[in-house]
């Protein structure tokens, strides 16, 4: 194979600078750690962020914790070894240099947020282009800010939490993510520098999708990102995370977490579409995204659904999982993953059916074109306690050209005979018939292919929130452009 | 691999004649040096996650070298329901892993049957010698079988002359007798079929002891161009055996390999399948039954290998627990990049009984072509209430309903079955054994 | 406006067509008529350009132009539509999704503007309406559970929605029952204008009954042997196949 893992290890200094492709140079300011990671590192990281000692104390525990673990290498992805000791972990607050205008970003990427429909005001601020005052974000998120205050729900970025609500965030902080969990997750744990955190009281059905507002503030969260949801008794929330339009990021290594936690009747839908750099047609460069994403139905009647688009990033190591440990909660994971070039994607979920009653979905749909890898990974586990139970799990995977890979590795641990697990799996390629059919119907093969595609992804696509979903329709078109030959 | 066990087992094979020089006294080098790297499995590693094996630590296992005369006789075996049905095959039985030097071979037309030893190694076919299809890397009781390697039941069978003449049937059977002390044995078994040839091969491992014993076969087949294999594997071990199973196939164009395996016996067992598709329009079908009840941990393991254009399998595995008992399941269908028009599908369905009894499946596709068709299903539940209820309410006893829904469920991998007088004496083992 | 000349072709190395001739002119409907395996239906298949079947010799003029040349959804923009003999089944794609989608290629395709919803939703209903099927099945995924008449009928609307020149139906009339049959009759019907040929494949002459043709070609063997009016159909009818094949080998023997 052309792209066989290079033995030198990468630097993430070198692919910061590498970035300047995108048409700008990064300005690195004064305040930041040296290169690599160690316990004054993260004292330094703590400190900076004025945090209490007890998160301090947190850190430092996952920090000892991740000296002695090894990085996990169970995943069919392949990449050359990371050097953890050339990451810059902290380097905040860093300004990045604003370009004048559109003229000077990327042709290529603003191409693609032509096709996407992205408003010219909106591109710019993805872009990194200095917005002027037509399009305010701070007075806008302020906006919004105080329609959720006048509901109680607090929402804010990880860092302001800490200092506003060190109660919550006390009380929450790794139950459903411990700082000994996965490789990645505990490495987050110990640096993380901020994210976002919810909290929606008792009874209060959010009143706004969480997504306008994130995206509009969809700046540089950073490479450790730590993002917390906490949905009440009988609370509803509905969190969108990401952005259809390519989003420039200068870090190459990108291990986040997300902690979901459901009390009694309460509903949270975390809907994702990720696309990051997937690097270029040979495979040179693009994002590692090593996430660890998991939400806890805590409460009877719980029920979280997480529902994903994944096509960017050269790598994706990602398996949002539900812990449905309340009696009747409900767990779902709906997923895209598309994989092009030479990405490689390797997602799934994790079911661990705790409480009575309980019933969990999997639909995953993995499309594998050029010379990619797409794995399915996942887990049901039916638990001794967990009568009258039920799972389905339906993955399908879809291959586009003959030098893709399309992977499925289910695994299911029954424990209870009172439950029923089904798991159903199939690979096929893009059927002839349906191809000519939709071409003696005028339809060119490149949108013929886009059309099937989009059918064979619609059970997924129906999850999303209505106005991403059109967006993620286009995406899945543009991200398989030049896979039809 | 410094264990004690392993140790132990290296020791005991240092035993063995090295001043052979013979093709057998090679492989057994080569199956000791890889035994000497792996050892025995551990719970870290994945293919082994879900099956523990460390009970077999605590027997003190020992080798018991070549016997001239078998110390039992077939009469010690006349219980076992399955053997009713097997009584009129001609059959070859090896005692401890061994076979007679004096016993008579069955005659079999068509087929040819010697005992190649490091003395006597003179194979009726070129391809009828051990050590052709085995891999033992990544299989460390394939290997630990081949450092004992003294002895290796090779059968050649050749194309039928005339049409008349009915498909030749076989049954091996692999039996354990400890008056004392706890032997460990290792089988092996090559079958090579010849172009256009077919053969029944029945195969059975089973003990008359009471003490913990570990019998770990190896069967190397080899189907050339248009060959056909029905293989029938009953493993029916005593309750104390560990039992492993390490079956090789290799199938040239157009050959067809039918496999049922049923898993029964034993504390510990586990049946490794790695079937390599090797010629155009080759077909495998792999299917099976576990029952486990007790504390039994009943597992298989099968990779389908599809390394050549339209090539077709299936897989069909059920398992019925009951009891503590676990059952693993894990197969692996791997299409390689040129291994175009491959239609693979895998099946795989268990039953739980009680509370108490677990069930780990892990379907895998590894796909790297775009034109295939393959897909796989997995499933675990109890028993269908709605079924039940709908026996009962035609007036049928809910044992009598429990036994015809189980053995409904169980029967399904054997229905294909052409050797249909096993099937129907398993159907109705299976609905009286589950009828109580 | 379509001229066949000396069409050869094959399917996975066998030849089936063997030196077809045929010319349909604006207005005509041609019925082409045959035993099994005479070819009918990689006729109509070649002249849509389905990739399975090669063209090994012989021309196809449509419009002017050279047909063979052009991939399968140019012809189909062109205006040549097949009504399929097995309609194949998409799953996840929506009748009216796919329909409108077929339809505004066409009309960018014609330097038309696209159709929005409600210009779309008043041509769907129009036609539905005459090949009379369940709106619920235009959220449906093309085909999926469609019952065997539910599909014919449904390749009937895709030809009136998207209104080509030249309809080819390959054995539109197979596992029709009777009404089913005339419903789609008259869908053709209503499709035929002066400006517009239909070219009626098919093994029964029942169809013919509904949909009178103007010209009626008899296949055999890969090549057209015989050609009439209207009678020779009901001659097909009355008569079978066999004594054209004793005419032919009178005339060999001849």
């Amino acid at each position: 194979m052309a792209d066989e893992p290079k033995t030198e290890t990468m630097d993430a200094e070198s692919a910061i600078q590498n970035e300047y492709r995108w048409g700008f140079s990064t300005d690195i300011e004064q305040d930041m750690a040296p290169p690599g990671l160690n316990e004054d590192v993260i004292r330094l990281i703590s400190k900076r962020k004025n945090e209490p000692d007890w998160l301090l104390e947190w850190r430092l525990k996952a920090y000892r914790h991740w000296l002695t673990i090894k990085e996990p290498s169970w995943a069919t992805v392949h990449h050359p070894p990371i050097d953890y000791n050339s990451i810059i972990y902290y380097a905040a607050p860093r300004k990045k240099k604003l370009l004048e205008s559109l003229d000077e970003v990327d042709p290529k990427l603003l191409e693609t947020y032509e096709k996407l429909g992205i408003p010219l005001d909106e591109q710019k601020m993805l872009a990194g282009v200095a917005v002027d005052a037509v399009f305010d974000s701070v007075s806008v998120a302020t906006t919004f800010k105080d329609t959720l205050a006048k509901y109680g729900v607090i929402f804010c970025s990880f860092s302001e939490a800490v200092q506003e609500h060190p109660d919550l965030v006390r009380k929450y902080l790794g139950r459903v993510v411990p700082p000994t969990d996965n490789f990645f997750a505990v490495l987050n744990s110990a640096v993380f520098t901020d994210g976002s955190f919810c909290y929606v009281p008792k009874g209060v059905r959010c009143p706004m999708e969480l997504s306008t507002y994130f995206r509009i503030n969809a700046k540089n969260t950073g490479q450790f990102e730590r993002t917390l949801l906490i949905a009440d008794e009988g609370a509803t929330v509905s969190y969108l995370e990401g952005c259809t339009a390519p989003q420039r990021d200068e870090n190459q290594l990108h291990a986040a977490v997300v902690e979901l936690f459901a009390h009694e009747k309460a509903t949270i839908k975390y809907s994702t579409v990720q696309n990051w750099y997937p690097g270029d047609e040979n495979g040179k460069g693009g994002i590692y995204n090593f996430v660890t994403k998991r939400g806890r139905c805590d409460g009877d009647h719980s029920h979280i659904s997480w529902t994903q688009v994944e096509t960017g990033s050269a790598i994706t190591w990602k398996y949002p999982s539900c812990i449905l440990k309340g009696d009747h909660s409900v767990g779902e994971f709906y997923s895209i993953a598309v994989t092009n070039n030479y990405q490689q994607a390797d997602t799934g979920s994790k079911m661990t059916h705790l409480g009575k009653n309980t019933r969990s979905t999997i639909v995953s749909k993995g499309i594998s074109a050029g010379h990619s890898a797409n794995s399915y990974r996942g887990l049901v586990r039916m638990g001794p306690a967990c009568n009258s139970s039920r799972n389905h799990s339906q993955c399908d995977s879809l291959l586009l050209g003959d030098q893709a890979a399309a992977h499925t590795f289910p695994y299911i641990d029954v424990q209870n005979p009172d439950t029923t697990v089904e798991h159903e799996a199939t690979t096929s390629k893009v059927n002839d018939d349906q191809l000519f059919f939709l071409q003696q119907r005028g339809i060119n093969p490149e949108d013929a292919v886009s059309m099937i595609v989009n059918g064979f992804c619609r059970e997924v696509l129906m999850e999303l929130p209505m106005e991403f979903a059109v967006e993620a329709r286009k995406l899945l078109a543009i991200s398989l452009e030049g896979s039809i030959g | 691999m410094t264990q004690e066990l392993e140790m132990r087992f290296i020791e005991q094979s240092h035993q063995l004649d090295t001043s052979a020089t013979s093709p057998l006294s090679a492989l057994r080098a080569k199956g000791l040096k890889s035994f000497r790297e792996q050892g025995f499995p551990n719970s870290r590693m994945e293919e082994w996650r879900t099956t523990d094996i460390n009970p077999i630590r605590n027997v003190n296992l020992s080798y018991l070298h070549k016997i001239d005369s078998p110390q039992c006789d077939q009469h010690a075996l006349t219980g076992a329901w399955w053997r009713a049905v097997l009584k009129d095959l001609p059959t070859v039985t090896s005692w401890n892993g061994h076979v007679a030097a004096n016993s008579k071979h069955p005659d079999v037309p068509c087929v040819d049957m010697r005992i190649l030893t490091d003395n006597d190694h003179t194979p009726a076919t070129p391809g009828a010698v051990p050590g052709r299809v085995a891999e033992l890397d990544e299989y460390p009781f394939a290997a630990l079988n081949t450092a004992f390697l003294e002895q290796a039941i090779c059968v050649t069978a050749a194309a039928v002359a005339d049409d008349g003449e009915t498909q030749p049937a076989l049954h091996v059977a692999h039996c354990v007798s400890a008056t004392d002390g706890n032997p460990h044995v290792h089988p092996r078994l090559v079958i090579h079929v010849q172009p256009n040839a077919s053969l029944r091969l029945i195969e059975s491992t089973c003990g008359v002891t009471d003490q913990p014993y570990l019998v770990n076969t190896v069967t190397e087949i080899v189907l050339e161009e248009g060959a056909s294999l029905e293989h029938i594997r009953i493993q029916d071990d005593a309750p104390g055996a560990f039992s492993f199973g390490n079956i090789y196939v290799r199938q040239e164009a157009n050959a067809r390999y039918v496999s049922f395996a049923l898993n029964m016996g034993a504390a510990i067992a586990r049946n490794e399948f790695l079937v390599d598709l090797k010629g155009e329009h080759a077909e495998c079908v792999l299917n099976g039954l576990y029952t486990g009840s007790r504390s039994q941990l009943l597992d298989t393991h099968s990779i389908i290998r599809h390394s050549v254009p339209h090539c077709t399998s299936s897989e069909l595995y059920k398992g019925i627990m009951d009891g503590d008992s676990r059952g693993v399941f894990r197969g692996l269908i791997h299409v390689l990049p040129h291994a175009i028009k491959t239609s693979a599908y895998q099946t795989s369905r268990a039953l739980l009984l009680s509370k108490t009894a677990k069930v780990h499946a892990k379907p895998q596709l590894l796909i790297f072509n775009d034109d295939v068709k393959c897909s796989h299903g997995a499933t675990v539940g109890g028993l269908d209430l709605d079924a039940f209820f709908f026996l009962q309410s035609r007036g049928l006893s809910p044992s009598r309903a429990r036994g015809i829904l189980t053995a409904a469920f169980g029967g399904e991998p054997f229905r294909e079955l052409e050797f249909s007088e096993l099937t129907s004496a398993l159907t109705d083992r299976l609905r009286e054994q589950y009828a109580e | 406006m379509l001229t066949i000349t000396d069409l050869k072709a094959s399917v996975a190395g066998n030849d089936i067509l063997k030196g077809v001739n045929l010319s349909v002119n604006e207005g005509d409907v041609h019925a082409i008529m045959g035993p099994n395996g005479s070819g009918k239906s990689t006729l109509a298949n070649v002249l849509a350009g389905h990739p399975a079947y090669t063209v090994t010799s012989g021309t196809a003029t449509y419009k002017g132009e050279n047909l063979l040349d052009k991939e399968p959804h140019l012809r189909a923009r062109e205006g040549l539509f097949l009504a399929f003999q097995h309609p194949v089944e998409i799953p996840g794609v929506t009748n009216a999704y796919f329909l409108k989608n077929a339809l505004n290629a066409l009309r960018e395709h014609n330097g038309e503007e696209p159709v929005d919803a409600v210009e779309f939703r008043t041509i769907l209903e129009e036609n539905i309406r005459i090949v009379g099927i369940d709106n619920a099945l235009l959220k449906r995924p093309v085909n999926e559970g469609f019952s065997g008449g539910e599909k014919k009928r449904n390749e009937i609307l895709q030809l009136l929605v998207l209104n080509p020149a030249l309809a080819i139906l390959d054995e539109t009339d197979s596992g029709l029952d009777i009404d089913a049959l005339k419903i789609v009759a008259s869908g053709v019907n209503h499709f035929r204008a002066d400006d517009r040929a239909v070219v009626v494949v098919t093994h029964y002459q029942r169809l013919l009954n509904y949909i009178e043709p103007d010209f009626v070609h008899v296949l055999m063997d890969g090549r057209i042997v015989k050609s009439g009016d209207r009678m020779l159909a009901q001659e097909l009818e009355a008569r079978g196949y066999d004594w054209i094949r004793d005419e032919l080998s009178e005339g060999d023997a001849a």
